[in-house]
């Protein structure tokens, strides 16, 4: 990677790290951290705000560059582009990957230029860790419950919805290391039951089994590691042939559906010389939804089928570094019926200059187009990296971002081209500005301070100035003989505005036996019309998060996560502020106003069998805080989990 | 009394460990070294809304304890009969638990010491022609003096109380009068443990 190699030319450091102001998962903290699934890592990422319906996919919204309805940050396993991305979700925890198996993750939450895209919606890379040499068997297994069962009063009047098992997941994995070469085949399962019970009661009336999600993802993973040549195959893919549903916002309900997503990618490195070199990324994905049998007749009837290839030229001199590269990429529909268009193809062509001006100052400058039939978007970051004193490092990004509707490919895209979702269940659609290119602008600052060995202080502030920025209206209503929603249009309407945020964090590190991480975000809407700050009223303001990981004992390892997130209004639901009387779904829907919540998470580890077994107990939301992070969502209340971890076959233990 | 809140057993967490300090570490050489073994015959001797609808019977607890490099670790488990008043189904409550917890000597015979435990607690209800099953999470804090027989063997009294994290909450306390019996930990099971 070019921003690499500038670095060393210049400090003998990863400039990357030095010059994209990005947060870095480490893999200390991932094995720390009460993480039970790839979406809760995403509750690590500082910046992001989160909101899920069911529990298991989650939308985010990445520092101010999108909000919950555009879902179009980027996943990179490895460098690889996987898009799980459909119908207005990511489902990461359809990704190939447990979190056992993960040496780190970045995530952006800035546009820039990186392994070849443009991440103006923010990116989340995750990079796996290497097998080990010779022969690994390991696994873990999770299960988890949600308390607030009825127990005993299921026999008396005082009886509740059963709220069942939180869900269980697990993986083993068997990897092979030698000279040159390594593979890694690894299966995932995950299974989660809804737990809420306006869901559990919906999703009962749509089909009459049980109410959750099942599915299992195979992954085969071989690279090969040679002094002038490296490649990467990544081959998976996720089936869910009976359990798994799509929370779909405009008929805000869960939608079952027969799911089967993949991908294959090849990715790879040819050094041309000791400064230059040759990548190339070919890969092809499917987002498969077909229709599960329910009473609704309810069909997503999507086949999002995307390819691309990509070749990229980088090469390094002493105080400057080149980029060159170019994408073609392909993307289709494929529905039982016929759309007036069922594939279009984006090219995009992408160059970047790297210098260093004088000593502690550096710069990066890249260039992106996007061309798609007649359209042309153009993208561009200009970013800087100033030691300003011995211990304190200003790094800054500034970017232009346009974006063509069909670069999203998502369901509105794909809307205007034929896909019938909405009308075929009755909702009137109607997009008030169709083809348009939405425009952002951003700015972000971002200072840092070496406070001691063990003590860093940052802060930083940015700005988002979005234009022709997509909105979905929709007014829901509530049906009260099942509780269940229904709005009769959708309107897409463009909103101008700016967003503006700030954030100040403190990291502490003692040795390897604890660390400590303070951080409180800001963001809000600070111009704009009256839709466009509505809008992003969705989106909680302000937040406040204290993390620590400590290992006071050989072979105990304590985690604990506080945070605090403010209030959000979605205008979007003001009309069900009624409570629904329908049964035993009474009161189940709260205001359009969710209160802001302060969250407790704690979790032990203890190492046995010589560090070749691992137990773990997480309880979340060990307050039982009223948590919801929806107006018709799951409430998150207290729940336990307990996970236990085993390395079967290998040459060295972990540590 | 104090109402049992799950945040009070959390409080009491933080309260135990921050009375880790004033307790020495064991050597290394101690760790998981002895092993304690108890049985006891409990009693439910709180009433309260739940006892409305069940009448407990007689339990029967056993634990495991072995030193830790603070404290002790603890791994246990209760079965409690339940007869259902009226019509109310008759079950059995099977709560297994993990604790950790600290121990103060009292003389040269005696000890007591406090515990924090956490589980699941398992219900069978006879019900119709066939078994319903529930579970839920229980938490609880224990208190126990032991009194030393002979060696190895000594009699112990705990009182426990315990709240299961239903919708509606249900709490109970517990009395026990048992046994306990020390030993050296097998070498296979310190290997495990560590």
């Amino acid at each position: 990677m070019i921003i690499l190699a500038l670095g060393s030319a210049l400090a003998g450091q990863r400039v990357d790290d030095a010059l994209i102001i990005k947060q870095t998962l480490s893999a200390q903290l991932i094995r720390q951290a009460g993480a039970t699934s790839l979406a809760d890592m995403l509750a690590l990422a500082d910046d992001w705000r989160l909101t899920s319906v069911d529990g298991f996919s989650w939308q985010a919204s990445p520092n101010g560059l999108s909000s919950f309805t555009n879902q179009s940050w980027l996943v990179l396993i490895n460098g690889q582009r996987i898009d799980y991305g459909a119908l207005g979700t990511f489902h990461l925890n359809l990704l190939p990957v447990s979190p056992a198996v993960i040496d780190s993750i970045e995530i952006l939450s800035l546009p820039v230029l990186y392994e070849g895209q443009f991440a103006d919606k923010g990116l989340i890379h995750i990079y796996t860790k290497r097998p080990r040499e010779g022969l690994s068997v390991y696994g873990s297994g999770i299960v988890g419950q949600k308390t607030g069962e009825p127990g005993p009063y299921a026999f008396t009047h005082y009886s509740t919805t059963n709220v069942d098992k939180m869900g269980s997941s697990g993986f083993v994995a068997l990897d092979y290391g030698a000279p040159g070469w390594s593979s890694r085949l690894h299966l995932k399962l995950n299974q989660y039951p809804f737990t809420y019970s306006v869901l559990q009661q919906q999703n009962k009336k749509v089909i009459a089994e049980w109410p959750g999600l099942f599915n299992l993802t195979p992954t085969l993973n071989i690279r090969l590691d040679r002094e002038n040549h490296q490649h990467e195959l990544l081959a998976t893919g996720s089936i869910s042939q009976k359990h798994f549903y799509i929370y779909f916002p405009p008929l805000a309900r869960e939608v079952p559906t027969n799911s089967t997503v993949g991908h294959v990618g090849l990715y790879g490195r040819f050094d041309l010389s000791p400064r230059a070199d040759l990548k190339y990324r070919l890969r092809h994905g499917v987002n498969r939804y077909s229709k599960y049998p329910n009473r609704l007749n309810l069909d997503l009837d999507w086949g999002h089928i995307s390819s691309s290839a990509g070749i990229e030229w980088n090469s390094q001199g002493k105080l400057a570094a080149r980029q060159i590269g170019a994408v073609l990429e392909r993307n289709a529909l494929q529905t039982a019926y016929r759309l007036d268009q069922d594939q279009y193809l984006l090219v995009r062509l992408y160059g970047r200059l790297g210098w260093g001006a004088q000593s502690g100052r550096w710069y990066t400058l890249a260039a992106y187009l996007t061309r798609q039939a007649e359209q042309t978007a153009v993208k561009g970051q200009l970013s800087s990296r100033w030691r300003i004193a011995t211990h304190q490092v200003v790094r800054t990004n500034l970017a232009y971002s346009e974006r063509l509707p069909a670069e999203d490919g998502g369901w509105i895209y794909w809307s205007s081209l034929g896909y019938d979702l909405l009308p075929d269940n009755n909702i009137a659609y109607y997009d008030q500005a169709p083809g348009r290119t939405s425009r952002l602008a951003t700015a972000d600052i971002q200072w840092r301070m070496e406070l001691g060995p063990a003590l860093a202080l940052q802060a930083g502030i940015n700005f988002r100035r979005h234009t022709d920025f997509q909105i979905q209206q929709q007014s829901f209503q509530l049906l009260y003989d099942d509780c269940s929603l229904n709005a009769p249009s959708l309107v897409l309407v463009t909103g101008d505005g700016s967003v503006a945020g700030a954030s100040v964090g403190l990291v502490h590190r003692a040795g390897g036996n604890l660390s400590q991480r303070l951080h409180y975000g800001f963001i809000a809407a600070a111009t704009g019309d009256a839709r466009f700050t509505s809008h992003w009223e969705t989106i909680p303001q302000h937040s406040l998060s204290y993390q620590l990981s400590a290992t006071p004992l050989p072979d105990l390892i304590i985690w604990t996560r506080l945070s605090y997130l403010t209030s959000s209004n979605w205008s979007t639901y003001s009309n069900i502020d009624s409570a629904c009387n329908s049964g035993q779904l009474s009161g189940a829907y709260p205001a359009s106003k969710l209160n802001g919540y302060a969250v407790w998470d704690i979790q032990l580890q203890k190492h046995f069998w010589r560090r070749r077994l691992l137990g773990a107990l997480l309880l979340k939301n060990a307050t039982n805080a009223d948590m919801k992070l929806h107006p018709v969502g799951a409430s998150f209340d207290l729940s336990f989990f307990v996970r236990v971890s085993l390395l079967l076959v290998s040459k060295s233990i972990p540590r | 009394m104090l109402k049992l809140d799950h945040r009070i057993i959390i409080l009491y967490l933080i309260a135990l460990l921050l009375s880790v300090p004033s307790i020495l570490p064991a050597e290394n050489a101690t760790v998981f070294h002895t092993l304690n073994l108890a049985g006891d015959i409990q009693f439910n001797l709180n009433r309260n809304e739940f006892h409305n609808y069940w009448r407990p019977g007689k339990g029967l607890g056993a634990e495991i304890e072995t030193t830790y490099y603070v404290g002790h670790l603890i791994a246990g488990s209760q079965i409690i009969s339940y007869l259902g008043r009226s019509d109310y189904p008759a079950f059995k409550g099977l709560f297994v638990y993990a604790g950790w917890g600290l121990a103060k000597p009292l003389g040269r015979n005696s000890r007591v010491s406090s515990a924090i435990l956490l589980g699941n607690e398992l219900m069978l209800f006879e019900f119709g022609p066939g078994e319903v099953r529930e579970s839920e999470l229980q938490m609880g804090l224990s208190v126990k003096a032991t009194t030393s027989l002979n060696g190895r063997l000594a009699a112990h009294v705990t009182y426990r109380r315990l709240l299961l994290l239903t919708h509606r909450r249900i709490v109970r306390d517990f009395v026990g009068l048992g046994l306990d019996y020390t030993m050296k930990t097998p070498q296979w099971l310190q290997n495990l443990l560590r």
